[in-house]
Formats: C-alpha cells, sequence, structure tokens
C-alpha cells in the first residue's frame, strides 16, 4: 500500500488559523485534512517517532512562533567575518531528504514546521539590526526557503525587507532549482543566492529529492544572468569513493556552467555534525554508508580526521584556485576541540 | 503482523473471523486471540481498561514480529456528517477527562473518511455538549492510544471506528456485530496495507554476521566502547562493499587463547580491514 501524499494533512495550531499565510497555505492544499492542534509541539515534539517513515509522506504543521525568532550562528556553520551572525528559523525541516543532514538528529519529526506569523520574525530582524548596526542573516537554515517559494513567499519577503536596509546582509540556502520563483524580482546587493552544490554521484546518491546537479547550475546561472550575489557552498566535502576525481569534476563543471568573475564567493566545509544528532541518525538510517563511516569525534562534533579534512580542504581549495582568487574562497573548519 | 484492541466480545467476532484467530486458552483475562498474522485482545470498556489490555498484548505477544496495533470498534457519531455503518480512520484522538490530545501519524494510504475522535468516561447521550459536531466518541481510542505509544512508534498506531449510533439508541450486541461484520474486511485491509508499508528495512548485517560480531568481541574481551566502534566499523564496511563479513570476523573467534597484547593486536588488525580506504 503507498503512503499517502506529502501534505496530505495540515497540522493548525490553535491561534494560527487567523493568519493570512494559513487560509493560504490550506487554499493551496485544499484536499488535505485539516486537523487541529493546541500546540505544534504535541505533534511536532512527540517521542518516538521514525523520521524516515515520515519522510515518504511528509505533513505540514502551521503555527505560531512565541519567542526566540532568531538564533545565534553556530561555530559549525561559517560567520563568513561577520560579528553579528543569526539566522532565522521560519521553517523546521526541508522537502529534500539528505543522508548527511543534520535535522534529522535535530528534530523528532520529519514533518514541516511553518511559523506564519512571518512580521514578528522582521520585527525581530530590525530590532537586532538596530541593537547590532549591522547583521548577517541566515534566513535558509534548518530548511530550504526556495525550494518551497511556490507554496509560501518567504525568499521573496526576506528579500523585500533587505532591500533598503544596507546594514543587512542576508544569505538564502538553497539546493533547489528554483529560482523562477523569485526572478521578477530586482536584485540586490544584500541578499545573497547560495547554492550547494555537490559531484552528481553525490546528488543521485545521498541527497534524495534535490534536484540534479545541471538543475542547480542552470538556477545558479539565470541568477548570476539577472545581477544576484551568488555564492557556491561544496559543503559537505565528503570522502567518496574516488572523491578527488569527483571533486575536480565538479568544479570544473560548475565553472563550466558559471563564470568566476560573476560569482560572489565560494565556500567549502567538510562533513560535521553534533556527535549526538549522528548517534540518532544512525539508528534511524541504518542503509547509508556515509552515516557509518568512522568519524572522529572532537568535543561534541563528529567530522573527518584532522588530517583526512586537512587533505580534502586543501584538494578542493586548490582546484578552485585555478578559477578563483583567494579570497573569494572561504574555506570553514570547525574549530579543534570545540565544544559546541 | 496486525495488533488489535477491541472492547466488547460482540465487537471482536467480526475479526478474529476475518484473520482466521483462535482462543489463547493460556491467557484468561484479558480475552487473547491468536493467529499466523494477527493477535487480538478484548480489552472490555473504558480507557483504563483499553490502556491495559494494549500493554498486555504488546508485552505478552510483541515479539510476534513488526506490525501495526490499532483499536477497532464502534463509536457514536455527532452531527449529521456521518453514516450508521462507515469505517472512518480516526486522525485526532481527545481525551475528554484530561483535555490531552493524542495524533497518530497519517502515513498510510486509504479510501475511507477520516474523523476526530473523542474519548469519553461514561456514555454520551445526544445533546450533551461534551463534543464538538461532526466528531465521533468512545470510550477507549485515547487509553489505547496512549498505552500504545509506550511501546511502538506513532506511525504504526492507528485507530479505525464504524459508526453504530447517533448517540440516541441503546445498541444490541447482535446489531454491533453486524455493523462491525460490514466493515471487518475493509479494516483488515486498512490494517494490513499498512503495515506492509511500514515494514521497516532489513538490518545491514545478516543474522550470522552479527553472530560472528559478538563472537569476535567475546574472544577479542573488547570494552563497550570498543564493541561500538566495531559494530560501527562492520555495519559501514558492509554498506561500502557488500562483502560477506565472515570471513574476516571468523579468525577472530579463537582468539581468547593468546594474551593481551597479542588481542589488542588482532583488534587493530580487525579494524583496519573494516575502515575505508
Amino acid at each position: 500500500m503507498p503512503h499517502t501524499t506529502n501534505f496530505s494533512h495540515i497540522y493548525v495550531e490553535k491561534g494560527a488559523g487567523e493568519y493570512p499565510d494559513t487560509q493560504q497555505i490550506c487554499r493551496r492544499f485544499s484536499q488535505a485534512q485539516v486537523v487541529a492542534v493546541d500546540d505544534y509541539k504535541h505533534m511536532f515534539n512527540r517521542p518516538n517517532q521514525r523520521f524516515q517513515a515520515q519522510k515518504r509522506s511528509m505533513k505540514l504543521i502551521l503555527a505560531v512562533k512565541k519567542e526566540q525568532f532568531l538564533y545565534p550562528g553556530s561555530g559549525r556553520a561559517p560567520d563568513f567575518g561577520h560579528d553579528a551572525f543569526y539566522y532565522s528559523a521560519q521553517m523546521f525541516n526541508c522537502v529534500y531528504n539528505c543522508d548527511y543532514c543534520y535535522l534529522q538528529g535535530k528534530y523528532a519529526s520529519a514533518n514541516l514546521v511553518i511559523f506564519v506569523n512571518h512580521e514578528d520574525y522582521i520585527a525581530a530582524a530590525d530590532e537586532r539590526l538596530a541593537a547590532a548596526g549591522g547583521l548577517y542573516l541566515g534566513v535558509s537554515y534548518d530548511t530550504d526557503l526556495l525550494a518551497f517559494e511556490n507554496v509560501l513567499p518567504l525568499c521573496r519577503r526576506w528579500i523585500e525587507f533587505a532591500r533598503p536596509r544596507s546594514n543587512l546582509l542576508i544569505e538564502i540556502r538553497t539546493k533547489s532549482a528554483n529560482f523562477d520563483a523569485i526572478a521578477d524580482l530586482d536584485p540586490i546587493p544584500n541578499a545573497v543566492l547560495a547554492w550547494t552544490l555537490s559531484p552528481a554521484v553525490v546528488s543521485g546518491q545521498y541527497e534524495s529529492r534535490t534536484p540534479p546537479l545541471a538543475a542547480r547550475l542552470a538556477a545558479a546561472r539565470e541568477a548570476v544572468a539577472a545581477g544576484w550575489p551568488v555564492r557556491v557552498c561544496f559543503d559537505p566535502v565528503l570522502r567518496i569513493e574516488n572523491w578527488r576525481e569527483r571533486y575536480a569534476e565538479l568544479i570544473d563543471s560548475t565553472f563550466a556552467a558559471l563564470s568566476p568573475s560573476g560569482l560572489f564567493d565560494c565556500y567549502i566545509g567538510s562533513f560535521r555534525m553534533n556527535a549526538d544528532y549522528l548517534k540518532r541518525i544512525r539508528c534511524q538510517r541504518q542503509g547509508s554508508d556515509l552515516l557509518h563511516f568512522p568519524y572522529t569525534r572532537q568535543g561534541k562534533t563528529v567530522g573527518y580526521a584532522d588530517d583526512q579534512e586537512a587533505e580534502m580542504l586543501a584538494f578542493v581549495g586548490q582546484c578552485l584556485s585555478t578559477y578563483l582568487p583567494a579570497d573569494k574562497i572561504i574555506v570553514h573548519r570547525v574549530p579543534p576541540g570545540n565544544n559546541l | 503482523m496486525l495488533y488489535l484492541v477491541v472492547a466488547l466480545p460482540c465487537e471482536a467476532k467480526p475479526l478474529t473471523r476475518q484473520l482466521g484467530l483462535v482462543r489463547d486458552n493460556d491467557v484468561a483475562n484479558p480475552a487473547s486471540f491468536a493467529g499466523d498474522d494477527g493477535i487480538l485482545v478484548v480489552s472490555g470498556v473504558g480507557k483504563a481498561r483499553a490502556a491495559a489490555a494494549t500493554a498486555f498484548m504488546l508485552a505478552r505477544y510483541g515479539d510476534r514480529g513488526p506490525g501495526v496495533v490499532a483499536n477497532v470498534g464502534v463509536c457514536g457519531a455527532t452531527g449529521n456528517v456521518h453514516e450508521i455503518g462507515q469505517l472512518l480512520v480516526i486522525n485526532r484522538i481527545r481525551d475528554h477527562g484530561s483535555d490531552r490530545l493524542f495524533l497518530p501519524d497519517m502515513l498510510y494510504r486509504h479510501s475511507c473518511p477520516e474523523a476526530a475522535l473523542t474519548t469519553c468516561d461514561q456514555p454520551v447521550q445526544s445533546g450533551q455538549s461534551t463534543v464538538g459536531a461532526g466528531s465521533v466518541v468512545d470510550m477507549e481510542g485515547a487509553g489505547f492510544f496512549e498505552a500504545a505509544a509506550m511501546f511502538v512508534p506513532a506511525d504504526l498506531i492507528i485507530c479505525l471506528k464504524v459508526v453504530s449510533d447517533f448517540l440516541d439508541e441503546d445498541l444490541k450486541a447482535a446489531r454491533v456485530t453486524e455493523l462491525m461484520a460490514a466493515q471487518a474486511g475493509p479494516a483488515v485491509d486498512i490494517l494490513r496495507g499498512a503495515a506492509a508499508a511500514a515494514h521497516a528495512p532489513e538490518p545491514p548485517l545478516t543474522p550470522a554476521e552479527q553472530e560472528a560480531l559478538s563472537i569476535a568481541a567475546e574472544a577479542l574481551r573488547l570494552s563497550v566502547t570498543q564493541r561500538h566502534m566495531l559494530q560501527q566499523l562492520a555495519v559501514g564496511y558492509k554498506l561500502r562493499t557488500s562483502q560477506n563479513l565472515l570471513p574476516i570476523l571468523e579468525p577472530c573467534h579463537t582468539s581468547d587463547t593468546i594474551d593481551k597484547q597479542a588481542r589488542l593486536a588482532r583488534f587493530d588488525d580487525l579494524r583496519r580491514q573494516l575502515a575505508p580506504a
């Protein structure tokens, strides 16, 4: 028996029903069963859920976020040299299902939570901006907003929010090929569209439901041509079979599609994850060789051994250096002995 | 495997017949029925009995294989949304006494209407304002769900109800059996379909490999941490290469006759063989 379709059910938290976004989403999925819940956590944070079973039939949970609209960036994510680095999590979870995704360990549920009180996020960002004088804000962390843009235009809203605020830099990170959803907007210099790119073998084997490399590159090319600042992220770099050849090919393919001079910058990071998350994910996803690699633990983070990580990042950095100047290549390493 | 909790014998009868279950005479109470692909326990009326019977069933029979756990029975309906005899898949259960909410994971396709269920401590009469219009009421669902959720993941817990009345009549057992008999086939189809779809993938190591791993760990006198490390390496090796692990593990099975240094050396060698290049 097949599973129900994705978003066959929409769980609406008490108080969320009056928000226009809730009504818009319910109209968009008019065939869905709408189930009223008192608190989104009753659905999302239940114990004993099977993340991978839920991934086969994801549901939507619409809720109102009551507090903490912005989170300070963790050391596992790059701050690109910005002192005030925050991220907003207006959605929890993502429509894709990558083997290496930390969300599988972070959240008990694979269902998508959308907080429909966008104006409160905007207010929190304005407040933080005023306090810090400048802000680097990741708006598509813990999710992939652009992949969901056709359902709820959050990227569009964040871009319009950033447009008059030159001391705000937002990053919209994505694996989607859905640039068309925002292609009608005039580009701005303080909204970076960041595409995560992986070798074709990785996207085919370990990035379930994501668009193939060629589609992501085509979307990034369109964005560059339209004048958007575009970042490409080779993150996580994985120690797959013949990894040198695969990443060299990836970089060559990338710069065959994208003009190096048109890129905002390029970011490299190797696989790393909270150790507790990996432990949970290994229980849920027993068939992934990637997750059962003998990673090394440093503090609360697991990743490749120092020498392996250095070798991989150096190799990818070297490949990139044939196309980009050093100041456009950002290499992220989790500080040794970190206790994040 | 289907694990069913049913309140009354008159509800159980069509289901035991449909599944070919026979009375387990080793169990006096709660009345229990077993078969090749199903277990059914008759809990009695009320959420405490339903919870106790669910816990009993899963503790006693839960090792018979993976499957779904279900509460199947009749319910009363409010309003004019549902029809007598209709089979409903429950997508929300509210315990009227505590106001707690239980939410089954609706992962598996079915062709029945869905409904929200309110579990009450006492029979509800027509006109009482304890439940909202359009929802259905019973006396077991919440107790069943809360107990089942302690044993199995939420997506494996299913609640199916057959509308028996509009809270305005005193039902006879024969009528309940008649209503249940008409929906026993569709109900079992839903549950079997869900059990098949919910089937977890096979673990990466075969039972023989897992056994060989345990023997090797014992022979090498590994610590808990070392055993965990060996398990991860073995799973990773198997997933990467699909090679049989037995030729690598079996030479370690006789290490108990050698000294500690030699055992450690053999463990290091094993780690090297299983680690990626």
